[in-house]
């Protein structure tokens, strides 16, 4: 029992980051590799805040929501005007210069020696760490961040965002800014990754940067692929893809020191096997073409 | 006084051969191919296996980079890029399919090498003296690669008739086709050249600093940010990786080695910022040789 909620605490963690990246690489087709920057400021946003209030999990959930917009508002500053390989390198820059602060700033973040011994999380005095309670409102948030995105996917915001994905010539055509709908949606994924941040803080009760490599944005990417861009459904389904194939592995006879490599292995043929073969993903409506 | 630059030319030196070998795929086919860090990685393990685990002479051990090299290059044109090409594919697309086959090539060498670090080196330690300054072996044959190999691809491109036929199916490849030549040709012969380069690039780094199998993801983002500043010159994309060897040599001086991925990418989000037409991208009128 205790197993299959911990499964649903990574899959709520996981939704939100896989939708968040859906609005920006499946809705305005753009390749974003800063994600984990704006998810890993945001947790150790949290987990200060967290220290700081002994324990207040809401003040760490705005707290990292707010840092997480705030990350992905500075990111495209520098990269919302960039388009195809540009703005992959560029967001990959915000990345690392993100990841080397983790590193590096050890008084704030401790460094490679990472940020441990939070207070336990509590909401309006009540320890909220058993794993029941947390699963519940683990999840609770990931729903809360999936109607936001609903939401957002209401507005003709989202339309913009897919014609600028079809047509980007015909967009500017209309009057529109690409680069003002890019910037949007990236801060609309950093918000909701940025709540992912606290989730993953109060549940994991530990930090380092080797949590925020670029090596992890990439499986993210891959479930947005595989799931289905561009398509709410598309993101629940990387995110089971996500949560469950790991899983999976763990069943393969072999020694459990290769099965992270043999995972990101597996993640790279099906991003190759999808797009050669079905580019819409799973359940996507529309393909990255 | 130089011996700081000097010592920063000589990594520069390694990141130059593997930039231009970067350049010569994406400024002609225009696939942003991130998997040529897998070659770079798959080189230096190939040289690891023949010359330290069956102590095969060294001969043997330059062959098996080239082979794994050109190995993994090919495998990904044939399987990869060629196919999604003939689908029209987009530049998302191919970005995102050589992010998987990266993970894919990477995450072999690691099944199989192990990711623990390695190191291929031969009393290659042993310094060299010019008046007051000291370089090791290696440094010293990472700068004279570098200087032969810039020049021998330069002087082919840029003087002889073949090299004239890579830049006229490098400037444009339909209208190459349409004048009855072959396109697979040249595109064959450039991903060989690069290959070659990248085998080198590998050996080199190797020797100097030694081999993990997820160093290709660095190195071939560092590639990928002086393809993107150099531009439409190679010598130029030369000049920018040399020009970053120095300047994260001055940066571990000043910060700490772990500043130097921020120092690149520093740099490319400074221009990005300040004069987002310096980048040229291999699109439109700056493609090319």
């Amino acid at each position: 029992m205790s197993y299959v909620l911990h499964l649903c605490v990574l899959a709520a963690i996981y939704s939100l980051l896989v939708q968040g990246l859906n609005t920006v690489l499946g809705f305005s087709g753009r390749l974003l590799l800063a994600q984990f920057a704006f998810f890993g400021v945001a947790a150790y946003g949290a987990a200060l805040v967290l220290t700081a209030t002994n324990g207040s999990f809401l003040a760490s959930l705005v707290t990292a929501v707010l840092l997480g917009g705030g990350a992905a508002w500075i990111c495209a500053a520098v990269s919302a005007r960039l388009v195809d390989e540009l703005f992959v390198l560029a967001t990959l820059g915000v990345h690392v210069i993100a990841h080397a602060v983790m590193n590096n700033w050890i008084d704030v973040t401790g460094g490679p020696y990472g940020l441990g011994a939070f207070p336990e999380p509590a909401i309006a005095g009540i320890g909220v760490s058993s794993r029941p309670v947390f699963t519940t409102i683990a999840v609770t948030i990931a729903i809360g961040g999936g109607l936001f995105l609903w939401a957002v996917d209401r507005l003709p915001f989202r339309r913009c965002l897919l014609a600028l994905r079809e047509d980007e010539l015909a967009f500017r055509m209309l009057g529109k800014s690409p680069a003002r709908f890019v910037s949007d949606s990236l801060v609309v994924c950093g918000l909701v990754s940025g709540a992912a941040g606290a989730v993953y803080t109060s549940y994991v009760g530990y930090l380092d940067p080797t949590v925020f490599t670029i090596n992890s944005a990439l499986l993210v990417v891959t479930a947005v692929v595989v799931g289905g861009g561009g398509a709410f459904a598309g993101g629940l389904m990387g995110t089971a893809v996500l949560v469950l194939l790991p899983e999976i592995l763990r069943l393969l006879p072999v020694d459990s020191g290769k099965l992270g490599a043999i995972r990101d292995l597996v993640f790279g043929l099906m991003i190759v096997a999808f797009l050669r073969t079905r580019p819409q993903g799973i359940l996507g409506r529309y393909s990255l073409e | 006084m130089l011996q700081f630059p000097l010592h920063g030319l000589a990594t520069g030196s390694i990141y130059a051969v593997l930039a231009l070998s970067f350049a010569l795929v994406y400024r002609s086919t225009g696939i942003f191919h991130v998997s040529h860090g897998a070659a770079y990685a798959a080189a230096a393990y190939a040289a690891y296996l023949a010359r330290v685990e069956l102590t095969l002479p060294w001969s043997a051990a330059v062959l098996s980079a080239l082979l794994a090299a050109a190995l993994v290059n090919l495998t990904c044109d044939w399987f990869v890029y060629r196919p999604l090409q003939a689908q029209g594919a987009s530049s998302l697309v191919l970005t995102l399919a050589s992010f998987g086959s990266y993970l894919v090539f990477s995450n072999i060498i690691s099944v199989f090498a192990g990711t623990d670090p390695k190191i291929l080196r031969d009393n290659m330690d042993a310094t060299v003296e010019f008046a007051d300054l000291v370089l090791t072996r290696t440094e010293l044959l990472g700068l004279g690669l570098c200087i032969v190999s810039t020049t021998l691809i330069l002087g082919t491109i840029r003087l002889t008739k073949f090299g004239l036929r890579l830049s006229a199916f490098a400037q444009d490849e339909e209208l190459y086709s349409v004048l009855g030549k072959e396109p697979l040709r040249p595109r064959y012969q450039l991903l060989l050249m690069s290959s070659v380069l990248a085998a080198l690039a590998g050996l080199l780094v190797g020797l100097d600093r030694g081999m993990t199998p997820q160093m290709g993801l660095g190195a071939v983002f560092t590639a990928g940010v002086s393809a993107l500043l150099g531009g439409a010159n190679l010598l130029g994309v030369v000049f920018v990786a040399l020009g970053i060897g120095v300047l994260q040599h001055f940066a571990t001086w000043a910060f700490s080695a772990e500043w130097q991925d921020a120092i690149t990418f520093g740099l490319l989000l400074a221009v990005a910022a300040l004069r987002p037409r310096a980048l040229l991208p291999a699109t439109g009128p700056t493609k090319g040789l």
